[in-house]
């Protein structure tokens, strides 16, 4: 049996362990505690890795991994990256300074994002309507990326198949 | 009479428009480098086309019109309402051609929607005409013509009925095999106005976000039919967010697989490349994508 990952990083409270659970097979294993960043309205928030899993028709599976969304974990975003199959950002569009966030973690991930599949979802665009989905892709250009943007609801099952599906097909890109 | 086009300032500017080309357009001499398409009274969503299949074609060096807005003209294109009812269709040779009413078949004119081969078919011999009286290189002016299709999109047949109508444009055979091809990829990720919530659009642009692609084989691996393909291709070729390269296809990004599988990996490539094809369908079937 072979393991492969997939990542789920992103601003504290973009929905990283929602995203997770909503695909996973099992429960995600979290390992949250309780927040004490007063700048952000959550009761807990991950310090190490959430997990969940996926168990494929020939028993391999995708493990779903969670990174602590804080910046000063940057140094574990690294090593919990490296082989993964791609990368998921999440970024919180209500936030002070979403644009900028996506910033930390461009920066953060950006060996990995040399090689692998990244997209970013953004949620809660609903509500908070800017920056938009062409202010996201022009700081992609302007760092030298051209990755998928794409608002979502992680809440909902479909939209995170749906940016799972968008790092599949950069990977099938890259094969063929 | 043309005198119908004097209503306002275009329409003044066309009837123009004819007489200059008439005197200097069809006396042209000389060794000028670009061909000079003008245009009276066509809807902006025509022009806009034409502007984009020139830019596309473009990339073909043989391939030397332009759409200008101002006399002298090569070649112009009008709308059958301000066609003169007293020019006969031969007054000017083929330089001058009447667009049909839409739908409607002609034979004296060109069909409406403007497709991309008859209008390209139609300045190849335009083209030919004019080279012909400058003694210029009839061999190259001929194997445009001949193979109106083999160019900047690859046979792409790009053409109004497809971007106008949605009609579907059936994918062509590359009769030449190693002929010249355009490959596409993203500068931008496009805005939720193009990409309209639609998934074969996104499955389109994210193809592109990682590597070159020619219109058959972006079809192919987003299993979206070509006449789509193109469409959004066009839309995106007139945001500005394609860049284009033209003739070889570069070599596909192998990061990947050295980041599932190891660049130390002495596993042969092509095994490495079937286990990534394989290992994606298993997680889309896990998925129920």
């Amino acid at each position: 049996m072979k393991e492969y990952k997939l990542i789920f990083t992103g601003t504290v409270g973009a929905g990283k362990t929602t995203a997770i659970a909503a695909v996973s097979e099992v429960p995600p294993i979290l390992t949250d505690v309780t927040n004490n960043d007063v700048e952000v309205a959550k009761a807990t928030t991950t310090v190490g890795f959430d997990y969940g899993f996926l168990t494929l028709d020939n028993g391999d599976r995708i493990r779903l991994f969670g990174t602590p969304g804080q910046s000063r974990f940057r140094f574990v975003w690294q090593i919990v990256a490296r082989g993964a199959l791609g990368i998921i950002i999440l970024i919180d569009n209500s936030r002070a300074e979403p644009l900028s966030d996506l910033s930390v973690y461009l920066q953060g991930f950006a060996e990995e994002l040399k090689k692998v599949p990244c997209v970013i979802g953004v949620g809660r665009t609903e509500n908070s309507s800017f920056p938009t989905i062409e202010d996201y892709a022009k700081l992609l250009e302007s760092e030298g990326y051209v990755f998928p943007v794409i608002p979502v609801d992680v809440r909902l099952r479909d939209d995170v198949v749906l940016l799972i599906d968008v790092l599949l097909s950069q990977a099938e890109a890259d094969l063929s | 009479m043309l005198k119908k086009a004097g209503a306002n300032k275009g329409k003044e500017m066309g009837s123009r428009n004819i007489n200059n080309t008439a005197q200097e357009s069809f006396s042209m001499s000389g060794n000028m480098k670009i061909l000079r398409l003008g245009v009276i009274e066509l809807h902006p969503a025509e022009e806009a086309l034409i502007k984009t299949l020139f830019r596309l074609y473009g990339v073909e060096p043989e391939f030397r019109w332009h759409l200008v807005t101002n006399p002298p003209y090569d070649a112009l294109l009008i709308d059958y309402r301000y066609w003169p009812d007293d020019l006969n269709k031969n007054t000017f040779g083929r330089s001058v051609m009447k667009v049909a009413p839409f739908g409607q078949e002609t034979e004296d004119g060109m069909r409406r929607p403007i497709r991309s081969e008859q209008l390209v078919d139609w300045l190849g011999q335009v083209q030919l005409e004019i080279e012909g009286t400058r003694q210029i290189d009839k061999g190259i002016l001929s194997r445009w013509k001949a193979k109106p299709q083999s160019t900047a999109l690859e046979s792409a047949n790009i053409g109004a009925e497809s971007w106008l109508n949605g009609a579907g444009t059936p994918p062509k055979n590359n009769p030449e095999g190693g002929s010249r091809k355009a490959y596409f990829k993203l500068i931008r990720w496009p805005g939720p106005d193009l990409i309209q919530g639609d998934h074969n659009r996104m499955r389109i642009a994210t193809l592109l976000t990682r590597r070159y692609f020619d219109l058959n084989s972006i079809s192919g691996h987003a299993n979206v039919s070509f006449s789509e393909c193109e469409k959004f291709v066009v839309e995106l070729d007139r945001r500005g967010l394609l860049r284009k390269m033209q003739d070889a296809s570069p070599p596909p990004n192998k990061n990947f697989l050295d980041s599932i599988y190891g660049s130390e990996s002495h596993k042969p490539e092509t095994k490495n490349e079937t286990q990534g094809v394989s290992l994606i369908s298993r997680i889309r079937r896990r998925l129920g994508i």
